[in-house]
């Protein structure tokens, strides 16, 4: 049998012989890989953060307890990045998958297929991971030294009468930055380094499955249509469970102190569960508003972009998962402020400081999807130049071609992005409860010191977030368009399809 | 080499309303390679016009260049009394539009599109209303013999189905000037035939000018009149009497 | 097809006897029936009737009289009109094509091969374009629709030809050019 399948260079070569598309896309899948392998190695750090390492200039790293947030957040913040390596990795996939096909009808095996496709993927993950590796060390080195800093140490100590007194302390120190100071286990450098190759090599195995199943689907191109029923019943599972939740668990009288695993645990899978719903429901929707729209609209623009929602609704999904998940988490996270914001006390910089930080991690997964759904925009309009050319030579205006662009990304998004928010705040409302007990209430003459406060809705913050990557996504397919002029140039009539 | 830009008279029985287009030595380069030497060229009013030539031979880039696709480097195009090699992008798109139809040997047709849908396009780009657009494009599909692929998509058709969805969507303005390139250049023989054969009767019954890019000689016999270019050039038009057959030698031997 | 048209521009290209004409004519013609010395003798007597040609010198090697033919003017003239004028296009195998683009070569230049092929092009054409309008005509029977493509078939072999003569002659006439 080895002797029958194509040495590892011919597989190479038939691989990558597309061109531009396909450097591009070998170049990005390891950029992506490299910020993936950053961040890992990042977290692997937090995590070998020992007694005898510090102190930071952060003081949540500073915290044992909330060191395991943190490394929940730098595992949270390689999604997107994951995601994004995941929708470059189908840059110029198209054409690849037809030549795939085309090697499947000539005989090539499904075995033979997946190996051609894994290994190339499987090299941009290595040098993805080699360069990130090197980013990280590089930096490292670079960081390396503590600087001087005032640090802040504050005790609460609750005497015998009931109130509380906080002692601060400040000591002059040398903090690190970051965690440069950390000897990391060659186990966990080496689990870093293996994880993205692995990942990419698996995710392009599972998204070639259709070649290997039906390579004559796969050219002559059949609509699918997407699930409609199993996200509705996601979402709703997922995001009404979390947001009674709470309700639930204190109905069942389930005890918070020992019980607090549980009752996490099984907000986690609520969460996953909304999440997951509004993943599989973007194409849903996507192809519910492409539905509706195609057989009433007369504007060309909206017809073109309602038609492409009904012919390729995954792809509309693909793009704009990333973003869904990060809207998801923000909206969880704006809800989380508000509850902490009330439970403790203003003057602690402590948490407001710790929520800056994650307002900053998730600007930085909403700029990775949003930069992810460029890769995708502009790949889309790259496949297409031959018939978006031949409708611009039969003197379709350009800014039709655009403007078709941008609704077709745009259209879906507008209404997912809004359950992503509703579905965020309310995980964060049903996890924490939508009233608490503000502390030191007891210090407030005169009020009843069990009165319960309401948490509000944080509308404006949910506006910005909802808004702000609207914009974002606007913003980023009118960048996309750039493509579209050269796509449409005449040029592209004399090339082969 | 005696042939580069030799500017073509107008033939004297014909008159300026005879003419639906004129190229006076047309030059256009793609980057360093010469595609189009000084090419002088009138297209007639109502005609068939057969461009042929070997591969290469700018045959292609002529066409795009009377269709205002293409601006020459040097040289003019004039559609009636407008000098179209003289008007900005969005003004020739415009015209493209709705003056002229154009066709390609594939990859023309918005896949996503259903057919009706693809040929109601170029109408409801005018402005025309759904349910209008639509009506004229059933008709026209009806017209090829292609009415049954009404709600099918293009990635489902045969090429000759394809691209007689895509004749009616070059028609269904009812254009002046229709500019086909290779149009049967992806279809077999008998399948070419059936496009060219309504092409053709399609184009007389509506009075359309074509311009017809073919290397196909069997293509080119569809058309009224031949123009053959070779290395980017015209070479000059053969006088019609000389070139009558004669059988004056037959028996002498 | 004129076998003393052939000869006349074999002659062309200078003096020679009956036996080297019979000689050449095979060589330069493998596709044709090889002459008969016989018909080289009786057509040269005819074209020298015509006065296209003239006997010049009179050679004799170890064997029978040899007489030397040249092309007179008039001979020169008639060369000229004959190559000027095309081939009736038949729907059959015209080896007449590739004869005179052949002669046209030997007794003008790459140029009139052109000249010769674009007229040549456009008759066979005309002709295509005649059956072309018999298969699309809506009253044409199966037959007559089945000739047609016959005849087309035929045609476009003959044009297909022409087509790669012509590129041929055009790298000619550049490399002469340049």
């Amino acid at each position: 049998m080895s002797s029958s399948c194509p040495r590892p260079a011919t597989s190479l070569r038939l691989a990558a012989t597309g061109g531009r598309a396909d450097l591009m896309r070998i170049v990005l899948t390891a950029l992506g890989g490299a910020a993936t392998t950053v961040g890992l190695l990042l977290a692997m750090s937090v995590a070998a953060i020992g007694s005898g390492d510090g102190p930071y200039t952060a003081d949540v790293l500073n915290q044992p307890g909330l060191r395991p947030g943190v490394i929940v957040v730098l595992l949270l913040l390689c999604v997107p990045v994951l995601f994004f390596v995941g929708q470059c990795t189908r840059v110029g996939a198209p054409q690849r998958d037809r030549r795939l096909a085309a090697l499947r009808m000539a005989g090539a095996t499904p075995a033979d297929v997946r190996r051609i496709a894994a290994m190339e993927t499987g090299l941009a993950g290595v040098i993805g991971a080699v360069l990130g590796a090197t980013t990280f060390f590089a930096g490292r080195a670079l960081l390396g030294s503590p600087q001087v800093r005032e640090v802040e140490i504050s005790t609460d100590e609750i005497g015998s009468d009931g109130q509380v007194t906080r002692m601060v302390e400040t000591l002059s120190t040398a903090a690190h930055t970051l965690p440069t100071d950390v000897t990391l286990p060659a186990w966990s450098i080496v689990l870093a380094l293996l994880a993205v190759p692995l990942a990419a090599t698996a995710a392009s195995v599972v998204a070639l499955r259709q070649v290997t199943i039906s390579p004559f689907g796969v050219i002559h191109h059949r609509v699918t249509r997407p699930p409609t029923l199993l996200p509705i019943v996601l979402l709703l599972a997922g995001a009404g469970g979390l947001a009674i939740w709470e309700t639930v668990a204190t109905t069942l009288r389930l005890d918070l102190q020992d019980g607090l695993g549980l009752y996490a645990g099984v907000a986690l899978v609520l969460f996953v569960l909304a999440a997951a719903g509004l993943i599989f429901g973007s194409a849903s929707v996507a192809f519910l508003i492409g539905t509706w729209l195609a057989p009433r609209v007369r504007h060309p623009s909206l017809l073109i972009a309602a038609r492409r929602m009904i012919d390729a609704p995954f792809t509309a999904s693909r793009a704009s998962s990333a973003v869904l998940l990060a809207v998801l988490l923000g909206a969880a996270v704006q809800g989380t402020r508000t509850t902490f914001l009330l439970l403790t006390d203003p003057s602690d910089g402590f948490y407001a400081d710790t929520f800056r930080l994650l307002d900053t991690a998730l600007l930085v997964a909403i700029g990775v999807a949003v930069a992810g759904l460029l890769v995708i925009t502009a790949e889309g309009i790259v496949a297409r130049r031959r018939t978006l050319a031949s409708l611009t030579a039969a003197g379709t205006p350009r800014r039709v071609l655009a403007a078709a662009t941008l609704i077709e990304v745009f259209l879906p998004l507008v209404p997912t992005v809004v359950l992503a928010t509703a579905a965020g705040v309310l995980a964060a409302r049903g996890f924490f409860g939508t009233t608490v007990q503000p502390p030191g209430s007891g210090r407030v003459p005169g009020r009843d010191v069990t009165a319960p406060v309401g948490v509000p809705v944080p509308w404006v913050q949910l506006s910005v977030l909802a808004g702000g990557t609207l914009a974002a996504v606007m913003l980023v397919t009118a960048l996309a368009l750039i493509f579209l002029r050269r796509s449409t140039s005449v040029t592209e009539l004399r090339t082969a399809a | 080499m005696n042939r580069t830009s030799t500017t073509q008279p107008t033939p004297s029985h014909l008159g300026p309303d005879s003419s639906m287009l004129r190229a006076r030595s047309l030059v256009v380069s793609y980057g360093r390679t010469a595609a189009l030497r000084g090419v002088t060229l009138e297209v007639r009013r109502g005609e068939i016009l057969a461009v042929t030539g070997p591969s290469g031979s700018g045959k292609s880039t002529l066409l795009l260049t009377l269709a205002g696709i293409l601006v020459p480097d040097a040289g003019e195009v004039h559609f009636g009394e407008r000098c179209i090699t003289a008007e900005n992008e969005s003004s020739r798109s415009r015209l493209r539009r709705k003056q002229f139809g154009v066709l390609f040997q594939f990859g023309q047709l918005v896949p996503e599109l259903t057919a009706e849908e693809n040929v109601a396009l170029p109408l409801l780009l005018s402005g025309r209303r759904r349910g209008v657009a639509i009506t004229a494009a059933t008709t026209w599909l009806d017209r090829f013999g292609v009415a049954d692929l009404a709600k099918v998509r293009p990635p489902e058709m045969s090429g000759g189905q394809a691209q007689r969805v895509a004749v009616a969507r070059a028609m269904v303005t009812e254009p002046e000037v229709l500019f086909a390139d290779e149009p049967t250049g992806a279809l077999d023989t008998l399948a070419g035939e059936q496009v060219m054969t309504q092409l053709v009767r399609v184009a007389r019954e509506a009075d359309t000018t074509v311009v017809l890019v073919t290397h196909d000689a069997r293509i080119a016999a569809y058309g009224d009149r031949e123009v053959v270019v070779r290395d980017g050039v015209l070479p000059d038009p053969i006088p019609a009497d000389e070139a009558s057959v004669s059988g004056r030698e037959e028996g002498r031997s | 097809m004129s076998t003393g048209h052939v000869l006349l521009g074999l002659l062309s290209r200078g003096q020679r006897h009956g036996y080297e004409l019979k000689r050449e004519h095979d060589e330069r013609f493998p596709a044709a029936r090889p002459l008969a010395f016989g018909q080289v003798y009786t057509t040269l007597e005819r074209l020298h009737r015509q006065g296209l040609v003239e006997p010049v010198a009179v050679h004799r090697v170890d064997g029978p009289d040899r007489t030397v033919y040249e092309v007179t003017d008039t001979g020169r003239t008639e060369i000229h009109a004959w190559l000027r004028n095309i081939e009736t296009p038949a729907p059959h195998v015209s080896n007449p094509l590739s004869t005179k683009v052949t002669i046209a070569l030997l007794v003008g230049d790459a140029a009139a091969a052109a000249d010769y092929l674009r007229r040549q092009r456009r008759a066979h054409l005309e002709r295509m374009r005649y059956y072309t309008r018999v298969k699309t005509d809506g009253g044409s029977s199966l037959h007559e629709v089945l000739a047609a493509d016959y005849a087309l078939s035929h045609l476009d072999a003959d044009l297909s030809w022409m087509e790669t003569a012509s590129q041929r002659v055009h790298a000619l006439e550049k490399e002469i050019g340049t």
